[in-house]
């Protein structure tokens, strides 16, 4: 200690360590400003991309959101069938009805040309009896006749309406068969519609608690780094410390005087009792 | 499938395999009594179109929309399916 040489190389070496630790701080002190922007915009992307899933689930999952939209549209269709199912089961009864009515129709037709063939039969017998009785017999000969012409007229209009009949019979059918399709209208696609659409919302359901869960999870580590980052309070305030030692250790051996050392070693020994860890409580000052 | 059982206060009607378009006719001619509750069982019943549905409002239509009136019986897979989409259960009383 007494070689004024040894001292002020000591002294010199002192100087440049002190400078270095006064680099390292800056240097330290800027890459936590980046890191600190970095963990503040990776916090507010979160907080965005948060914000954006729950609305987007609200666009899915909401009451005018799109599986709303999916359930009305199932629900208008199945209805729609439904309608369509109940109106062709009464078009069909009401076809039904119409074919006892024209069955019925056919049997009074039937009648007519009974009736027709036993006028027929009433008129050739008068006209034989006409016949029997001569000249006397010419009246009942015009009106045996005129009957006979009047059971044709009946029979051919009988005829007509058992045609027509006949023709709307057909038509019935046919209408029938094509109402009866509409009628049986397979419903079992809508209900593997619905099965289909209920599992995908269930689905939907899950992975969107799950993702909510990863990005809970995400927010806590960042929040949690950030919170490792008040190291640097710590890091700063150790490396002043030291610098402050080395100052007193270089202005004894600059001045020669080494009487402040013992205020040195006073510190040298309070500092190794002060914080170790960033786990062991909040950040303790120098 | 029909079978029509019952008196002047209840009818069961009984259907069995497919409930579709073909029992209409039957229906028809049912219509024409007029209990006063109507039990339709459906539980030898292994599917139900849109005409089923169909009848069955009729039978609704039949006792004025009082759905304590029309009783569905024996509900189970495809016609339960289906019946349940249509929101029948809500309209029909089901035992």
């Amino acid at each position: 200690m007494e070689d004024p040489a040894a001292l002020a190389w000591i002294e010199a070496a002192l100087a440049k360590v002190v400078a270095d630790l006064a680099r390292a701080r800056s240097l330290l002190s800027d890459a936590m400003s980046r890191l600190f922007a970095t963990f503040s915009g990776l916090r507010d992307q979160l907080a965005q991309e948060h914000a954006l899933y729950e609305a987007t689930l609200q666009e899915v999952n909401g009451d005018s959101g799109l599986v709303g939209v999916l359930r009305d549209v199932l629900s208008r269709c199945v209805e729609d069938m439904v309608r369509i199912g109940a109106g062709s089961v009464k078009v069909m009864m009401e076809i039904e009805s119409l074919r006892r009515h024209a069955g019925t129709v056919a049997a009074r037709g039937q009648q007519i040309e009974r009736i027709a063939g036993t006028t027929r039969m009433l008129s050739l017998n008068a006209r034989i009896e006409a016949q029997r009785l001569g000249g006397s017999g010419a009246v009942f000969r015009v009106i045996a006749d005129e009957i006979k012409s009047l059971a044709n007229e009946s029979s051919s209009l009988s005829k007509a309406i058992r045609d027509a009949l006949a023709l709307q019979t057909t038509s019935l059918t046919q209408t029938g068969g094509a109402v009866s399709k509409l009628a049986a209208a397979d419903l079992d696609h809508a209900v593997v519609s619905h099965k289909q659409l209920d599992a995908a919302i269930a689905r939907l359901t899950e992975t969107s608690a799950r993702s909510l869960h990863i990005l809970a999870r995400i927010h806590a580590e960042v929040d949690a780094a950030s919170q490792a980052l008040q190291f640097e309070d710590m890091l700063t305030q150790l490396l002043q410390s030291i610098g402050d030692k080395l100052e007193l250790v270089r202005a004894a051996c600059q001045t020669g005087s080494f009487d402040q050392l013992a205020e040195l070693e006073g510190r040298v020994q309070r500092d190794a009792v002060s914080q170790q860890s960033l786990h062991a409580g909040a950040v303790e000052l120098f | 499938m029909i079978n029509v059982t019952g008196n002047h206060d209840t009818v069961t009607i009984q259907l069995t395999g497919r409930f579709d378009f073909r029992l209409i006719k039957d229906f028809q001619t049912l219509l024409e009594r007029k209990p006063r509750i109507w039990i339709v069982d459906l539980s030898l019943v292994d599917y139900v179109d849109s005409s089923a549905l169909g009848m069955l409002l009729l039978l609704r239509e039949q006792v004025r929309g009082d759905a304590q009136r029309v009783q569905l019986k024996g509900l189970h897979g495809q016609p339960r399916d289906v019946l349940v989409m249509a929101r029948f259960d809500k309209m029909f009383k089901v035992v």
